[in-house]
């Protein structure tokens, strides 16, 4: 099989995957190709001709590292937003962001840990959190009680265009901080 | 001050997340350090608030409240003299330091979701369609595990129901709480001699929930009692219209 019929398939198989994602695993099997870096080349030469391709509406994107969705180009979207049958996902509040954000920095953790930096019960957000898939409970910790310990899942990575959790801002060191709230 | 007064009542309390969030948001607008801060005003200042919104949400109030609480506690253990706490001479020290470092803690995860709002903004415009269907995995009956399903659920648990609805007539001390453990293997044992007992081949489920004391009170038990006879294949478990038949197969063991 030629290099253009197998960028075809992968294009193909975005599209039949949607919004579900499709893993490098996925391919390996689907073209029972074994060699990752073969793989990676397909995908990447699909990203570009897509970036390359102004009178093309879609692009690739890249999540949770070795996993890809295809989706309507960005810039687009105003002209889509028109359609009153698109059903846009709900915004998550400030509050969930915030909880979300302390899970994705220093999860594997529990409620109570959460809890304590936000200084509010967290019980409701961690439902909808859990509900909506962005977190998941990944065991028990060794605290009195063994409370979950929850960690934020590909789906979160996917909702906020992130590869991995390196690429979250780095927390600024505390001495600077400590400057910025009470310096002023 | 006034000023800020002012400013404090046109704040709403829906604009915060939290108690450390409209703490982090006084300590800034005060321009103030932490060490300076006046905890006693800071403790009225909340309770101002607390007092506004009880009415419109008393859980939200609440958390609030606690914070307060916190506040009076830490301006009280300041206020006592300092001779007599020299056994515990850092405590005071002690307790600004945790609020400052919870307070801290906050601060930086607040400075980082502006980074998740506007990745959220941004990942929100691509849209995406669902996965399509392309064909229904269908997994023949005889590589299945389980025995073939010859059960409509549906109508499995309405019979549960009319179990229940019906036990609930006979008996009268329905409000007494009785502890007596039970266990699904001893009602699955009875349910096995009974029907061995009684030379029962078939009987409808609904009969059998009936029968003894496999009632009501052991409903959850007798019901994995039965799913347990069944999947140990003592008995069998059938439909039959409208009625679940439970099939005595056991070989009188």
């Amino acid at each position: 099989m030629n290099f253009k019929k197998q960028m075809a398939i992968v294009e193909g198989l975005f599209f039949v995957n949607g919004d579900e994602g499709t893993s490098i695993e996925d391919i390996k099997l689907i073209l029972e190709i074994n060699d990752e870096k073969k793989i990676v080349e397909v995908i990447n030469a699909l990203i570009e001709k897509y970036q390359k391709d102004d009178s093309c509406g879609l692009e690739i994107q890249n999540f949770a590292k070795t996993k890809y969705r295809m989706i309507t180009k960005k810039e687009n979207v105003e002209f889509y937003t028109k359609l009153s049958n698109i059903k846009t996902e709900t915004k998550l509040s400030t509050a969930s962001i915030e909880t979300l954000s302390i899970i994705a920095y220093k999860g594997p953790i529990t409620r109570a840990a959460v809890e304590n930096i936000r200084g509010v019960n967290c019980d409701a957000i961690f439902y909808k959190l859990k509900t909506r898939n962005l977190i998941t409970n990944v065991g028990k910790s060794d605290e009195v009680g063994k409370p979950s310990l929850y960690k934020v899942t590909d789906s979160f990575l996917k909702y906020f265009n992130l590869k991995s959790l390196d690429d979250l801002p780095k927390i600024e060191d505390e001495s600077k901080n400590e400057k910025d709230i009470f310096g002023r | 001050m006034s000023n800020l007064k002012e400013r404090w009542n046109q704040v709403e309390l829906e604009n915060f997340t939290g108690p450390l969030d409209l703490l982090l948001q006084m300590i800034k607008d005060k321009q103030v350090s932490i060490l300076e801060i006046n905890l006693l005003e800071l403790s009225n200042q909340y309770l101002e608030y607390i007092k506004k919104i009880a009415d419109k949400d008393i859980e939200l109030a609440s958390e609030y409240l606690v914070m307060a609480a916190y506040f009076l506690e830490l301006k009280s253990k300041f206020l006592i003299p300092k001779e007599e706490v020299l056994v515990d001479g850092d405590y005071e020290e002690d307790q600004r330091k945790e609020l400052l470092n919870r307070l801290l803690e906050y601060h930086k995860i607040k400075e980082v979701t502006e980074f998740f709002k506007e990745q959220q903004i941004e990942s929100l415009k691509g849209l995406s369609k669902a996965k399509s269907i392309i064909k229904i995995t269908r997994i023949d009956d005889e590589k299945l595990p389980l025995a073939p399903n010859n059960i409509n659920l549906d109508k499995f648990s309405k019979i549960f129901l009319r179990a229940i609805e019906k036990s609930k007539f006979r008996t009268v001390e329905t409000n007494i709480l009785t502890t007596t453990e039970v266990s699904p293997e001893e009602i699955a044992n009875e349910i096995k001699k009974h029907l061995i007992k009684h030379s029962i081949d078939k009987i409808k489920l609904e009969d059998l929930i009936e029968q003894k004391d496999f009632s009501l009170r052991m409903l959850v038990a007798t019901f994995m009692a039965v799913l347990d006879l069944a999947s140990k294949k003592l008995i069998n478990i059938f439909q039959e219209g409208d009625d679940i038949i439970v099939e005595n197969i056991s070989k009188g063991e």
